[in-house]
């Protein structure tokens, strides 16, 4: 057995510090060609009615122009100086009053194209900015009732509010912090006036608190593990509730699961409720088929049991919806038939129905990049009951996770029909197969370059049945950009949506609907497919919790300004056809506009009943390359087929060339007004020798003023040199991976002639 | 069946002291350190120096020569000339003063005086990994699977314990210390932290090299540590009555011994190599590895009981220890690299040991965990540097090999001058007198007066856990 | 019969004489009681215990796991007699026993050092034992009648009595039978006193009473079977007054004083009650405001008080918080641990300030589903993987009971079976895992199924049963889990409370009324049984109310006795007769070292100004020499032991010496610093600093000793006198280091 070097066996002094395991240098490579990303606003939202100046921040916002929402009605317009010129990175946003409180999506144009976005909520309550430095109860800082207050966790410390309250008085004060993409696990403490802990609450941000004695009350806001910083913003809000309002939380962001959610046509509310006690045999809820039932897992172990009576043959769907609302619930049914009556009851297992399974391998602990980071499955349930014999039958709901947990708001939906065959669909941008899974290529906007095709992996949950082919296409694409969908064959759950933009295709953007579509029973079906990101680009794959979303649109924009290092598309557009069971060649184009690392990358097909093709090695030196298809081994029956090939290339990229050229102008500017100015007081000193008295007074005025104008054109000179200086170091070439995908060839297979 | 119940909370019994006749160190009619005034200190001090040359004239002590990583068994001690080009090794074989026991060309100064130690060529031991070698071989933890920490206390922990629970100490200096002593894989697990060694890390042969907590330097700092000392003994007036476990007085022991090692120039002696003249310092060779078995000897001579000392660092090559897989070192390079400086430190401490009368008490072992592989295999170096190749030229290694493998005895009152145990022909199973880590460790525990077949020690859990599991002393290594 | 050719001497190397650790070889000094000449002997009830008696059978020889020693093996302490039979009989070709020369027997003849044998002499040839073997080998080695007698019950007389210092007492085993018939077994029981100290007990039950007051046991054993005398050794002084008592505390322990004949010390005064509940209670000193306020006031029931405002406060909550952590194993093995350490940490904090009740923190604990992030308990199953740990854990943790011998054969002290080891584990075998998105951390779960598990000796699969307790059968789709805490919490268990009861008498008394606090056996009596009931049986009629349980004990005038001893309880160690001092924990002590020297220490991850107490978990140990050192546990064992409280020599160093102490010393806002520089005359300052340090005033002449030394004007390295300033600022610095190097500092009294 072979140590391969074995560490140096450094005498530590006695006291040896340093944590267990070997210390992880995360050699961040860098991956994932640049793209616009906003990560926070300040404040996180505004009220409905009102304007708020809002300051973004983000990654390669450069050039960041109109700030624009996923709701057409929240408008936004650069902030001005005094001087009437825009102020970066400062926007002022207009609410109406008609807009509905909520979640939207904010993005940014840059010159990249539009970033990928960041929540930002409209509120009902009055809003506040956080007091700097309340990060002690000397200086809390006060809340009135009914307020909300936009704020940044400090690290290593609590932040302090104070507010008055009257005995009896239901303070309902509640933290937004994960739901609206921060960083924060909120932990929330009310303490008495001296600071001393009363209430702590560290997994729901939320405390319904009943004031027990007038007086100044403390909340205590901050991070599980104290840490701080930009990225851990938060939402508080105070309101006073009267004894029975029902509490609604601050909305929050819907997990990737939660796309499978509401089956299409289910009504707003159910029409049955749970009746408790309905937690063992001798107290059974009866109900018939189908049913639409809601209930809760209030107690701790609580387990709902209902009885129907059924027929032989009948296939019955059961579908309960948990997690998927939101709630960090397990639901599991098991269905019995029953025989017998009270103590020679007899049951016999029917189906045991758990998870909805992910569609797709998750990569196996969340970050080894051996699967996609998203999870399209969830622990809700949907499952068949086939019944075998007519009689009774006991469904019996437990929440696997709720062993020792009461809470009332973990609810659930149960619904249970006959066959409605039907499909969801979602999709998230493709990443690559890492080693030490740099993630800063999953939180990726559809932000195009010119030239670039982009693939974005389309995963399907099928429901009650439903396994055809699902088509997915994409509509209202901005100009110069096609979308072809590789449908997802039938009885497959993958597919993927390839997004090209053409190389002189303009800057611009759009909010495209993306469907996925199918013909089930014979009528053609379509349905929204929902977009998933993550919050945030995770350098460290093992120090962060992930946070992925589903987003509220799905925005396409093309840069205008920057190029893809690679094109490949098949020489001509057209449906090249071929006769089954022979072979074709397809000449490819390569258009390249950077140096590579290496001479060729090898590409594997996609596209259903491709995947067993052969790779295609494109050079990455020549324009020139092309795919062989042999319709014997690939036995495809008749029919029109797209196909693509996708790998990663080492581009040499070179970052915002033009920032060069533009800085190189803005100095020689700054040159010329040096020189002018020198002139100009040369001259002046010249006639400042000749002057009589009286102008010398007139000459020595306009004399400092030169020196003034002077000084103030050297500074520019430096500040136009300084920028030039990091313009040419941000563009200097960079080795940078990334995914290549060509354009999607279209084949249409003819039989071949009867022999 | 268990010897003592855990909690090494220290109970001389009733709350008198001295009924016993022992020589207590607070026998000097002082209730302890807090009763001392300056001139207690001082005649403190004075009684501690003709003391304790006395006192520890009869107790046992045992010194370990440690060498992580495992030392290639066939290229020192167990040379098999004629294995095979793929076994044997570059380096040709020499006789030694006892006839029949051949080593290396690598050690021609131990081959002279092979008459002043022992030779044990056939221990084995069952675990691969450096962390599970380690264990099993200092702490008889049968397991094989590598873990981070240590399951059970090593030997000199266990002898620290023991020893300390047998009555105060006479000797000012602490019972268990370490020069650079090996301590990633072992540790005093459920013995708890106050059995650890005293720890002397750095090079004894660099000028600046320093003892921290013992002796202050300068002297503004010792009269202000006694006036402190001073105004406490009239602050504490804690009645001492209410000492019923004796934990005050334990803990008046440990401030006396903590003040004598700061203030008293004698222990700041001890630890001082400038003491020794040169002639000495030079025959153990003027680098970290001999000037840390010189200080090993003198410690033990002004009294510490157990003491460990590892010969790693820059002196074994580029990766500073002494596994020679072909990524690591040429093995062939690295154990030339290391011998001139291995060979006379060892040779000038048994030779020391013996002049000083000291071999009759001291037991000294040098061993490492495991062998290596009789079978050289070759690999690309992963880096350059000492006894290495340039990154991915190929270079002949050995790997990991518990199966058998040799280690030193001296000392310890035992007749020397011959080697026990043989393995087959190319050093790859022992043939002969097997010894496990059991043996291994038994035999050091009946040198320091402990019977290991019959003392086990409570774990966390309450349950008796002997301190050697399957093993007895080896006959061959023991007094006479 | 010739003895098999393989010549028996060569295989037998003669080592040096084994030590007997257990039981000295006995002498079997009378015979045993006489029977019927010729009744055929039973190897179950007539030769196994002698085998057992002459310690053939313990762990280091011929009952040692895996073959036993050379060739032959018995079962632990002659448990298994079929088993046993089969080795003495059967194996090996049957060459130990020769019935034509019944003396040649290889059994006989090494047994009685005629052979060399590695365990030494154990069966001289005149011993009553030998003949009894002997004249079994001669009837043709029978195993014993079908329907012969079975032991059903064994006991030893007397159970209890009272017997004077330096007395003596014979004990007699007598072994019950089916058939109704009484052997007195005494020659062949095995003999062990619990605390050497105050009893001890030769083979032959002899015991012997040392002059150390209180209670002792000793453990009688005989095949399988324990029973316990106890015996309470009076002083015998007269205990004429007692303090008043305020609740059945006292009256408990005041009543058993009374028994012993040893008299209490008297009641504590304020100052030392305040300190000694805040260290207790708040796991800190008492503020100089707090100390001047309950000083000044006079109250009657200021005490109480003083405990129900430190019930209240979160420093209660975080004290106990690093205690439980520890024993809940709240490790930081890796870096990503960091998130469910606080959680768990803070989940447990919680708990504590919101008083959950005992059961219910259990509960969540055991039967935890789901995330760590929503249902931190869940990290406990994090570091406890395995079926065997979780049980071991619990039984040790919650029940006070040692399982992990039972896992590989019978329990040597107790009547746990491998049974009881396995159908305990059974509860959960049932654990569902699911890979969570966060590294290292599974989704914790029910899964489906019944719950078994096998016995790795008898291969049977096992259903969940509690220590002897049948537990009604558990559908495939219930959790056990929540059988066994349902089990826990009933009134009628008889571990439950009791393990917690004991553990928290322990916090409070130094002593245990069971001791090791986690090992609550048959043959480990308590020191004052009716004590210990009457704290059970309060704790569960207050809902497992833990902050109810601190405040019965803390209110007792026993709790608020001085630690100064009389002159005749001085050697009391076990009843309580006066408060016994222990050393500050580690945190604790570093808290009060910050919180005098007016300095703070800096934590990772954790605000500025965290107390110790309040750290998640045990990465502090690594970065803090200071908590290392001073005993911090690393919660590795679920053993309250593993905290070292006992004084070491790096401790020592540690504090006269340290880099880290002279820092805080010499801090630039410290109080020392402050002190130096604040225009007050010296008495005021030295009086502001024993109410910080000693939380009480200093006496007249420890303020002469101080104000003198702050006179005092030290000299310089070069021989001149200091600047006044430097100094003031020296002296105050060794006064402060003076008082913490104190033991009246360092010690809670």
């Amino acid at each position: 057995m072979r140590v391969t070097v074995m560490r140096g066996l450094l005498i530590a002094a006695a006291l040896g510090a340093g944590l267990l395991g070997s210390q992880r240098v995360s050699l961040a490579q860098s991956v994932g060609l640049p793209a616009p990303r906003l990560l926070t606003t300040m404040p996180m939202g505004g009220t409905a009615g009102t304007q708020v100046e809002i300051t973004i921040t983000g990654e390669h916002l450069d050039g960041a122009n109109e700030l624009t929402f996923s709701d057409a009605r929240l408008t936004a317009t650069r902030k001005l100086d005094p001087a009437g010129a825009p102020v970066p990175n400062q926007y002022l946003v207009t609410i109406p009053a008609d807009c509905p409180p909520g979640l939207y999506e904010a993005h940014v144009r840059t010159r990249l194209g539009m970033s990928a976005s960041r929540i930002f909520s409209v509120g009902t309550l009055p809003e506040v900015m956080q007091k700097a430095g309340n990060t002690s109860l000397a200086n809390a800082m006060p809340l009135a009732m009914n307020t909300l207050c936009n704020s940044v966790a400090t690290a290593r410390s609590s932040d302090f509010y104070t507010f008055e309250a009257r005995q009896g008085q239901r303070v309902f004060v509640d933290c937004a912090s994960r739901g609206i993409d921060s960083k924060m696990e909120a932990v929330l403490v009310i303490a008495d006036a001296a600071g001393r802990d009363l209430v702590v609450e560290r997994s729901s941000g939320v405390i319904d608190y009943r004031v027990p004695a007038d007086g100044n009350y403390v909340i205590k806001v901050h991070e599980l593990t104290y840490q701080g910083g930009a990225a851990f913003y938060y939402r508080l809000s105070l309101r006073e509730l009267t004894a029975d309002a029902v509490a609604v939380r601050h909305p929050s962001t819907r997990r990737v699961s939660a796309f499978s959610w509401p089956p299409v046509g289910l009504p707003e509310q159910a029409a049955l409720g749970e009746v408790e006690p309905n937690n063992d045999k001798d107290h059974v809820q009866k109900i018939t088929l189908p049913c639409d039932i809601s209930g809760a897992f209030a107690q701790a172990a609580d387990v709902d049991v209902f009885e129907f009576d059924a027929k032989m043959g009948e296939i019955w769907w059961v579908e309960v919806a948990s997690e998927r609302l939101g709630r960090p619930t397990d639901p599991s049914i098991i269905v019995q038939q029953v025989t017998g009556t009270g103590a020679d009851e007899k049951l016999t297992d029917v189906a045991e129905l758990t998870d909805i399974p992910s569609p797709v391998k998750v990569s196996s602990n969340g970050y080894a990049y051996d699967g996609p980071p998203y999870d399209a499955g969830s622990p809700d349930v949907i499952g068949k009951v086939e019944i075998k014999q007519d009689g009774r039958y006991r469904l019996q709901i437990t929440d696997l996770f709720g062993g020792t947990r009461s809470d009332p708001r973990n609810v659930y939906r149960m619904v249970i029909r006959k066959a409605v065959p039907d499909f969801a669909v979602v999709a998230w941008a493709q990443h690559m197969e890492l080693r030490n899974g740099d993630r800063n290529a999953v939180s990726k906007p559809i932000a195009l370059r010119g030239g670039a095709t982009m693939a974005l992996d389309v995963v399907t949950v099928r429901r009650d049945g439903f396994d055809g082919p699902i088509e997915i296409t994409m509509e209202g694409l901005p100009e110069g950009v096609t979308a072809h969908g590789l449908k997802i064959d039938a009885g497959k759950t993958r597919g993927q949506m390839l997004i090209s933009a053409r190389q002189d295709a303009p800057g611009s953007f759009a909010n495209v609907t993306f469907t996925g579509r199918a013909v089930i029973d014979g009528t053609p079906v379509t349905r929204q497919c929902w977009l998933a990101s993550h919050a945030w680009p995770i350098p460290d794959s093992w120090g962060e919790i992930p946070a992925p979303r589903l987003l509220a649109d799905v925005p396409v924009s093309v840069s205008g300004v920057d190029l893809a290092p690679i094109t490949i598309a098949p020489a001509s557009p057209e449906i090249r056809e071929v006769t089954a069971a022979e072979k074709i060649t397809i000449p490819l184009v390569q258009t390249l506009r950077s140096e590579f690392q290496g001479a060729s990358t090898d590409l594997r097909p996609i596209g259903c009943g491709f995947e067993s093709a052969p790779k295609l090695t494109v050079s990455l030196t020549s324009d020139k390359s092309e795919a062989v298809f042999d319709l014997a081994a690939l036995k495809l029956p008749p029919g029109d087929y797209l196909v693509a090939f996708q790998g990663s290339a080492v581009a040499k990229y070179r970052h915002h060339p033009e920032a060069v050229a533009a800085a190189e102008v803005a100095k020689r500017q700054a040159e010329q007004m040096v020189m002018a100015l020198d002139a100009e007081s040369k001259k002046l000193a010249e006639v400042a020798a000749t002057a009589t008295p009286e102008a010398q007074a007139e000459t020595e005025k306009s004399k400092t003023e030169i020196a003034e104008k002077q000084k103030a054109a050297a500074a520019a000179l430096a500040a136009a040199d300084e920028k030039l200086k990091q313009a040419t170091a941000i563009a200097q070439p960079q080795d940078i991976v990334d995914i290549v995908t060509t354009e999607p060839i279209a084949l249409r297979v003819k039989p071949a002639e009867s022999k | 069946m268990s010897h003592s119940n855990h909690s090494p909370i220290f109970c001389p019994g009733p709350l008198k002291f001295g009924p016993t006749g022992r020589r207590s160190f607070l026998q000097t009619g002082l209730a302890g350190f807090a009763s001392l005034s300056l001139p207690g200190i001082l005649k403190l001090r004075s009684l501690q120096a003709n003391d304790s040359a006395s006192a520890n004239r009869e107790k046992t002590a045992v010194i370990m020569v440690w060498k992580p990583g495992g030392c290639s068994h066939i290229d020192t001690y167990d040379p098999k000339p004629n294995s095979g080009s793929e076994y044997a090794g570059p380096f040709s074989t020499i006789a030694t003063k006892v006839p029949g026991l051949n080593f290396t060309e690598l050690l021609p100064r131990q081959a002279a005086i092979a008459d002043k130690f022992t030779i044990l060529r056939s221990m084995k031991q069952t675990a691969g990994g450096h962390p599970a070698g380690s264990m099993q071989l200092l702490s008889g933890d049968p397991d094989t699977r590598d873990k981070p920490k240590p399951r059970y206390p090593d030997w000199m922990t266990v002898a620290n314990y023991l020893r300390a629970k047998s009555g105060p100490r006479q000797s000012p200096l602490p019972m268990y210390v370490g020069v650079n002593p090996p301590l990633e894989y072992n540790g005093p697990a459920y013995l708890g932290d106050a059995y650890s060694p005293f720890t002397v890390s750095g090079d004894p042969n660099a000028p600046t090299f320093s003892v921290p907590n013992i002796g202050l330097s300068d002297a503004g700092e010792v009269r202000r540590l006694d006036r402190r000392a001073s105004l406490r003994k009239n602050i504490d007036t804690l009645d001492r009555a209410v000492d019923q476990l004796g934990e005050l007085a334990a803990l008046d022991e440990f401030e006396a011994q903590a003040m004598t090692l700061l203030t008293n120039p004698k222990t700041k002696e001890a630890f001082d190599l400038s003491k020794e003249d040169d002639r000495t310092r030079d025959r153990y060779g003027r680098n970290s590895w001999g000037q840390q078995l010189l200080l090993a000897r003198r410690l033990v001579e002004a009294g510490v009981e157990v003491m460990t000392t590892s010969l790693s660092g820059p002196l074994c090559g580029r990766v500073q220890n002494w596994d020679d897989h072909a990524v690591n070192h040429n093995v062939f390079e690295a154990l030339r690299f290391r011998a001139a400086a291995y060979d006379q430190a060892v040779t000038a401490l048994i030779e020391d040991i013996h002049e000083r009368g000291l071999d009759k008490r001291v037991l000294v072992v040098v061993t490492g965990e495991f062998g290596r592989t009789p079978k050289i295999e070759h690999s690309p170096s992963t880096g350059a540097g000492d006894a290495s190749a340039p990154s991915g030229t190929v270079q002949p290694g050995r790997d990991h090999w518990p199966r058998a493998f040799s280690n030193l005895w001296a000392g310890g009152g035992m007749d020397h001058g011959k080697f026990i145990g043989a393995t087959d022909k190319r050093g790859e199973d022992v043939t002969e007198r097997m010894c496990g880590p059991g043996d291994f460790l038994a035999t050091i525990y009946h040198h320091l007066g402990i019977d290991s077949s019959t003392v086990a020690i409570q774990d966390f859990n309450g349950r008796p856990t002997p301190i050697v599991d399957h093993g007895k002393p080896i006959q061959e290594l023991i007094r006479g | 019969m010739t003895l098999p050719k393989d010549n028996v001497l060569n295989r037998f190397r003669f080592g040096p004489g084994l030590l007997m650790v257990l039981a000295l070889w006995g002498f079997l000094s009378h015979t045993q009681a006489v029977r019927a000449a010729d009744a055929p002997l039973s190897f179950t009830n007539d030769v196994e215990p002698v085998l057992t008696k002459a310690g053939c059978s313990i762990g280091a020889c011929h009952a040692k796991a895996g073959s036993g020693q050379n060739g032959f093996q018995l079962s632990l302490l002659g448990l298994e007699p079929r088993d046993d039979y089969e080795h003495m009989v059967k194996a090996d070709r049957g060459r130990r026993l020769s019935i034509a020369n019944p003396d040649q027997s290889l059994i006989l003849k090494k047994a009685s050092g005629q052979l060399p044998h590695g365990g030494g002499v154990r069966l001289k040839r005149d011993s009553a034992g030998y003949a009894v073997i002997r004249k079994w080998i001669e009837q043709g080695m029978p195993f014993g009648a079908a329907n012969e007698p079975t032991l059903v019950s064994f006991e030893v007389q007397p159970g209890r009595n009272t017997v004077p210092p330096m007395g003596q007492q014979q004990l007699k085993a007598l072994a019950h039978y089916s058939d109704g018939t009484v052997r007195d077994v005494t020659s062949t029981a095995l003999f062990e006193s619990n605390d050497k100290a105050m009893a001890d007990v030769d083979t032959e039950g002899l015991v012997k009473v040392s002059d150390i007051a209180g209670k002792a046991a000793v453990m009688v054993r005989y095949q399988g079977r324990v029973a316990v005398f106890s015996a309470a050794i009076p002083l015998g002084a007269v205990v004429d007054s007692v303090p008043p008592s305020k609740n059945f505390v006292d009256d408990f322990v005041f009543a058993n004083l009374k028994e012993l004949g040893i008299p209490p010390s008297p009641l504590c005064d304020d100052a030392t009650f305040l300190r000694r509940v805040s260290l207790d209670i708040g796991g800190r000193l008492p503020t100089e405001e707090e100390t001047k306020a309950f000083l000044a006031s006079n109250d009657p029931n200021k005490r109480d008080q003083a405990i129900e405002e430190l019930l209240r406060s979160p420093d209660y909550a975080d004290f106990f918080a690093a205690k439980w952590t520890a024993l809940l194993k709240n490790r930081r093995d890796d870096a990503s641990d960091l998130v469910s350490n606080f959680a768990f940490h803070a989940w447990v904090r919680d708990s504590l300030l919101s008083n959950k009740p005992y059961d219910q923190f259990v509960r969540e604990i055991l039967a935890a589903t789901g995330t760590v992030i929503g249902n931190p308990p869940v990290a406990w199953y994090k570091r406890v993987k395995e079926p065997k740990n979780q049980i071991e854990d619990v039984a040790q943790l919650f029940l006070g009971v040692r399982m992990q011998c039972a896992q590989c054969h019978h329990h040597p002290f107790e009547r746990w079976s491998q049974d009881d080891y396995y159908s305990l584990a059974a509860f959960f075998t049932q654990v569902g895992r699911k890979p969570s998105p966060v590294r290292g951390e599974d989704l914790i779960f029910h899964k489906r199924g019944v719950a078994t598990a096998t016995n790795i000796k008898t291969g049977a699969a096992l259903r969940p049963a509690a220590l002897g307790d049948v537990i009604p059968e558990i559908a495939p789709d219930q959790d056990p889990r929540l059988k066994l805490v349902d089990w826990m919490s009933s009134p009628k268990n008889p571990f439950f409370a009791k393990a917690l009861v004991n553990r928290y008498w322990k916090h409070f008394f130094q002593r245990g009324l069971i001791e090791p606090e986690d090992d609550i056996r048959d043959s480990n009596p308590a020191t004052n049984p009716e004590l210990l009931a009457a704290l059970e049986k309060h704790f569960l009629e207050s809902g497992f109310d833990l902050k109810e349980m601190v405040r019965v004990i803390t209110r007792s005038n026993a709790y608020q006795l001085s630690a100064i001893p009389t002159p005749s309880n001085v050697k009391d160690r076990q009843n309580y007769s006066r408060y016994y001092t222990r050393r500050l924990q580690a945190e604790v002590l570093l808290d009060a070292i910050d919180r005098v020297t007016g300095s703070s220490t800096d934590f990772t991850n954790l605000p500025a100004g965290t107390r110790a107490v309040a750290l998640p978990d045990n990465s502090y140990n690594r970065s803090s020499p200071f908590l290392r050192v001073f005993g911090r546990p690393e919660g590795e064992s679920v053993c309250e032991c593993e905290r070292v409280q006992s004084s070491s020599l790096g401790q020592s160093l540690h504090l006269i010496n340290a880099a880290d102490i002279k820092a805080k010393l010499a801090d630039a806002n410290g109080r020392a610093e402050r002190l130096a520089k604040e225009e007050r005359p010296a008495e005021d300052k030295v009086r502001d600093l024993y109410l910080a340090t000693f939380s009480r005033q200093p006496s007249s002449d420890e303020l002469k000793t101080a104000v003198e030394y702050l006179a005092q004007v030290p000299t310089g390295a070069d021989g001149m006198p200091v600047d006044s300033q430097r100094a003031s600022r020296e002296n105050f610095q060794d006064l402060l280091w003076a008082m913490i190097n104190s033991k009246e500092f360092l010690f809670n009294h």
